[in-house]
């Protein structure tokens, strides 16, 4: 680990890109870093949410289609807390597979995350309940910010290609016993609920009467979906001209009625309860079976934009009780 | 709660004359209060009147057709279930409806614009709402944070419930006090204004599905054939959702103001929906929901209509 001046830390990433603080509303060019997670998380900077990949036009009697590669630039993200971090990493599983989202690569490529540990959790945070921490070492370059310095080390490639880390000094141990000490405050001040086996009690209690009562609340509006860091959904559309249109992908969600509707007329998810078991499944147990991660970083912002005070903490504790589990 | 009404409940609940009563529960802040149906006596503790109450309990009534319940209703609540029952969507007989008084609904954006710290807990006593923080303690006075909606009510009481209980209510002095305002704009200023608003949608529908009388079962903006409204972030097909909405609700909207408070964006659809009851209520001399057979404004004809609109 390095110790680096604040001001030089942030001037060596500004050589790499333009850099995107955190702020209390989301990630913003030149701004203070705020002490908050962000109200949005950064998925915007992976799926923006209207994008357009396609135009096609009619000169004379021909259709030309143009496929649309968008100039990237590059961005630093300043200041994740690692659940956003990690967010990303677990969108990265499902486009970075075989065959890879050409446009997301592009994309994720022009991007470099310097994720700093996080000691302010939000009264909703509940990451060390699925076995994360506040502290956790993700994205391209991990950070403690301490009064005049940052405690940082690379952990990936383009992390340790972005700043000539020999220029600057080694933490010292005390810095070590330091970040350690407010590792341990920060993770015990959060409240523990263990989810960490919830993807077997899930697909245990599928089919139990329990979800009527849980789904009551919820009116299925997509704000849960929008706000989530690891919602990923997309609907896509073609927009049409007289001789011309694009076609382009926009943010969807599977709250919607029309989410899963199929062109015979027949939806497979007609009934209300069914569009949020199938959120709180997707994320819980069918993530963990493809890809061996929990599709949830326990960031609370669902819980925060709620109108109706679903909590899915709640949900996962009911359903854990439900099964015979403490 | 009032105790003659938990002993009311209690009685009803345990002779079969109801299977369930509908209101609000109670949380502590950070946590929201929200809409629970409780079918047994020991329950009816849970239920508890509140100013954060910021939803329209007639939302709820659908998904408990058939069922027999009492519900806990506000003036605004119990004119959209008599709108819901006009538009043949629920039969009003069903439901025994016990009339609050109102004291309004607090915004809490607007509590958070005031208080310039983390807000830990959050207490109300008769009209004043406090507030505790990293920054200390502070009270706030109700109608400094009440929801823009509940600031243009004009009848806070419910117009037809079964029983009313007796006590305060809200008593807004604003006669669309902010709609006025807004019409002295020049028209430039008023879209740009506009523009601003509808440029934070995100389009998650929040405002729609919360509303107890949008109840379509396709939404127009969701049709894709044909396609009134295109996807994406353009202002112009935002604004067309929410003009078009609100075309909808002209005549039928009770101005709860559960769209704007549940806005994750914050966009001020009290402005729009404040208008087309003004608007309604200029034209018509009409209130919607003041009783379970009076039709919506655009859904009759009477010779006496101003017709100005009409070329």
């Amino acid at each position: 680990m390095k110790k680096i001046p604040k001001a030089e830390f942030i001037k060596e990433l500004s050589k790499w890109g333009k850099i995107f603080f955190r702020t209390d509303e989301g990630f913003l060019e030149n701004n203070e870093l705020s002490n908050r997670r962000p109200s949005k998380p950064p998925k915007k900077f992976v799926i923006p949410q209207e994008e357009i990949y396609l135009l096609f036009y009619r000169p004379e009697q021909k259709i030309v289609q143009k496929e649309i590669f968008r100039k990237e630039e590059k961005k630093v993200i300043f200041g994740l807390y690692p659940c956003d971090a990690k967010s990303i990493e677990l969108i990265d599983l499902n486009f970075l597979k075989d065959p890879k989202d050409p446009y997301y690569v592009k994309r994720r490529e022009s991007l470099l995350l310097v994720t700093e540990a996080c000691t302010h959790p939000s009264t909703h945070c509940f990451c060390t309940s699925l076995g994360d921490s506040p502290f956790d070492r993700r994205g391209d370059i991990f950070a403690f910010g301490m009064k005049d310095y940052y405690l940082a080390e690379p952990l990936s490639d383009r992390g340790r290609e972005a700043i000539l880390w020999d220029k600057f000094a080694n933490a010292t141990e005390d810095d070590g016993k330091l970040l350690e000490k407010a590792k341990k405050e920060i993770e015990k001040s959060l409240e523990q609920f263990d989810f960490k086996n919830i993807h077997k009690i899930l697909y245990q209690k599928y089919k139990d009467k329990i979800w009527d009562e849980l789904a009551f609340k919820c009116v299925n509006c997509g704000a849960c979906t929008f706000y989530c860091p690891t919602c990923y959904c997309f609907d896509v559309q073609d927009v049409e001209r007289t001789n011309w249109g694009y076609r382009e992908r926009v943010w969807d969600s599977c709250m919607f009625t029309i989410y899963s509707l199929e062109t015979s007329g027949h939806n497979p998810r007609s009934a209300k309860m069914t569009r949020l078991r199938n959120r709180v499944m997707h994320k819980f147990a069918y993530y963990q079976t493809s890809y061996g991660e929990y599709g949830c970083v326990g960031c609370g912002r669902c819980i925060d934009i709620c109108p109706v005070g679903f909590d899915i903490r709640e949900t996962l504790k009911t359903l854990k009780l439900e099964a015979g589990h403490d | 709660m009032d105790k003659k009404i938990i002993e009311l409940l209690k009685e009803k609940l345990e002779n079969g004359e109801i299977e369930g009563v509908l209101g609000f529960e109670r949380k502590q802040y950070p946590e929201k209060n929200g809409v629970i149906f409780v079918n047994h006596s020991e329950g009816l503790k849970r239920i508890a009147d509140s100013l954060f109450n910021t939803l329209n309990i007639a939302t709820y009534l659908g998904k408990l057709k058939g069922k027999k319940v009492a519900v806990l209703v506000r003036g605004c609540e119990e004119r959209a279930i008599n709108m819901l029952s006009v538009e043949n969507q629920l039969n009003r007989e069903e439901f025994f409806l016990i009339g609050l008084p109102c004291q309004g609904i607090v915004n809490i954006r607007k509590v958070k614009s005031l208080y310039k710290g983390e807000i830990k807990n959050i207490e109300e006593k008769d009209r004043l709402i406090i507030v505790e923080g990293d920054k200390g303690k502070i009270e706030i006075s109700v109608s400094k944070v009440l929801s823009n909606s509940c600031l243009d009510c004009q009848r806070p009481t419910s117009p037809t419930a079964d029983i009313n209980i007796e006590g305060d209510t809200i008593s807004p002095d604003a006669d669309f006090l902010k709609v006025k305002e807004i019409e002295s704009l020049s028209f430039p200023d008023r879209w740009e204004m506009f523009k601003n608003e509808f440029e934070l949608c995100i389009r998650c529908y929040s405002c729609r599905e919360v509303c107890p009388l949008c109840y379509c079962e396709t939404c127009f903006v969701d049709s894709s054939d044909p396609q009134w409204v295109e996807p994406g972030k353009d202002v112009s097909d935002i604004a067309s959702f929410h003009l078009i909405r609100m075309l909808h609700m002209a005549g039928r909207c009770v101005g709860c103001g559960a769209c704007e408070i549940a806005c994750p964006e914050g966009i001020k659809l009290s402005y729009l929906t404040s208008k087309i009851a003004k608007d309604v209520k200029e034209a018509f001399n009409y209130e919607s929901g003041l009783t379970a057979t009076q039709k919506p404004a655009l859904s009759e004809f009477k010779q006496n209509d101003k017709g100005e609109f009409i070329l």
